[in-house]
């Protein structure tokens, strides 16, 4: 099995769901806004692949 | 073809629970050991070489929801700033009609990556509790190509959860869906039990206490007790539940399951912490721990998810001392049972004060023989001539590591998930120098 694209794969199937919840979050909070990250991040964002 | 498996520390299991043997055999012969111990005087056709490494019974995680823990960790993480949807109080809940379940293509590809990540940290079997519904010839072909042993089955409910536009959280209640939904979980379970050559097999999955009604929760019992199936609900799994089955029933959640005749020894409970016995629920009547004890229903211990909300159980040397059995599960990322079993121990002895708490023993039993008892699979979960050849081999003399005396306690107090090496499920070598072999033959990519 190839891990490398099956990690690849899950992680861009979670930033969609991570990037639709503001759609039903009842007060269309963002995923960074609901958990803050540790510190600020700087250049991409959310990209870990 | 006979294989052995040598000079390790051998986990087998004798007349009186596991013991270990140092520089230890286990033989295995297709799907089945049969040796497990010191030397081996017999011929065999392949040797594998375990020196410096624990040979173990592959773990039985017992709470692994494949789409959301691959993903929606972060939504339930610690520092969540929704407090009423913090999984504290109750569960995340979205406005009605607005969420839309992943694509399929992403749910699949979701599963595969948890699928591989359990093995990969050592469960050979896994219970899967639910979530989104999906395609379920898929996921058998997933199950059959990674070739982990996987309990699964559309889980049902037929009151939903919903947060309105001022974030308050309400339940609307759906008979013809949570009909609709057992007779699936039924036909899915008629047609998929045994699947993937055996891999896949089926589990009865009322949702939550809260979101199934009496009726629903004993409909469902009585399908699995016909269908011959274990069934699994999350009970006493927050203090909004807590309450809620208080207010309808006057009774805990606990107490009410035991009163429907839904707790038995097929009965698997998500979490069960807040029972008579968790100062938070302040309730001073009645004792769910004997009536869980009195029922032989297992509790799925998932210690990390729980801790990351500040929340523990009370404790797990309580449960055990009551009888009740124990087994340990993930619900959450990383689904690493060999940290899992760590954190199950040091929170024992925090919530008890007590250092003799929360033992290796106690903790390795329930990653391994106390998944077995409600799935009726006493094969599983132990190295004995017989069982089934579900084995890990874990990577424990090294700098991580250290020196050690005892390799249980090593792999419980040091070890962990990223120290697995190898995985055998079923006689058949899935993961090997941390590599997954293509275990079934069937390329999905």
């Amino acid at each position: 099995m190839d891990e490398e694209k099956i990690y690849n794969e899950a992680c861009r199937a979670v930033e969609g769901y991570w990037a639709n919840v503001p759609n039903w979050h009842w007060a269309g909070q963002d995923v960074d806004s609901m958990i803050p990250p540790a510190f600020p991040i700087h250049g991409a964002a959310a990209a870990n692949h | 073809m006979k294989t052995a498996i040598e000079g390790g520390w051998v986990v087998a299991f004798g007349k009186e629970g596991h013991e270990v043997f140092q520089n230890g055999t286990v033989v295995y012969e297709n799907d089945r050991v049969v040796h497990a111990g010191g030397e081996f005087a017999g011929e065999v056709d392949a040797r594998i070489d375990a020196r410096g490494m624990l040979v173990s019974p592959g773990f039985i995680n017992t709470h692994i929801h494949p789409v959301g823990n691959g993903g929606d960790y972060l939504l339930m993480d610690n520092i969540k700033n929704d407090y009423r949807t913090a999984n504290y109080l109750s569960f995340s809940a979205p406005l009605k009609g607005k969420f839309a379940p992943p694509a399929p293509e992403n749910m699949a590809a979701l599963r595969l990556f948890v699928l591989l990540h359990a093995l990969r940290h050592g469960s050979t079997t896994i219970i899967d509790v639910g979530g989104f519904p999906g395609e379920w010839e898929t996921y058998a072909r997933q199950i059959e190509s990674v070739g982990l042993r996987v309990y699964a089955g559309p889980a049902f409910r037929d009151r939903n959860t919903f947060t309105d536009e001022q974030g308050r959280i309400y339940y609307e209640e759906n008979a013809e869906a949570g009909r609709q939904g057992l007779e699936k979980a039924a036909a899915f379970i008629r047609e998929f039990d045994g699947a993937a050559d055996g891999l896949l097999r089926g589990i009865m999955l009322p949702a939550q206490v809260e979101t199934c009604t009496e009726p629903l929760l004993r409909a469902a019992k009585e399908q699995a007790q016909k269908l011959d199936v274990p069934v699994h609900t999350h009970a006493g799994g927050n203090l909004l539940e807590f309450q809620r089955i208080l207010q309808e029933y006057r009774k805990t959640p606990i107490a009410f399951l035991a009163d429907i005749g839904f707790l038995d020894s097929r009965t698997l409970l998500g979490h069960a912490v807040f029972t008579t016995a968790h100062p938070w629920t302040l309730y001073p009547f009645g004792d769910d721990l004997r009536l869980l004890a009195e029922s032989g229903a297992t509790v799925g211990h998932c210690p990390y998810k729980y801790v990351k909300m500040a929340i523990i159980l009370r404790s797990l040397e309580q449960y055990l001392q009551a009888g009740i059995p124990m087994a340990i599960g993930t619900d959450s990322y990383p689904m690493d049972m060999v940290s899992e079993m760590r954190w199950a121990s040091m929170l024992a002895k925090v919530a008890d004060g007590n250092y003799q708490a929360g033992r290796p023993r106690d903790v390795f039993n329930a990653a391994t023989l106390g998944g077995c008892g409600f799935l009726a699979r006493d094969e599983l979960g132990r190295l004995a001539p017989g069982s089934k050849a579900d084995i890990v081999m874990i990577r424990l003399e090294h700098m991580g590591t250290g020196a050690f005396r005892d390799p249980i306690k090593a792999l419980v107090e040091y070890g962990a998930g990223r120290d697995v090496d190898t995985v055998i499920v079923n006689g058949k070598t899935l993961i090997k120098r941390r590599g997954h072999q293509l275990g079934r033959g069937k390329n999905l990519q």
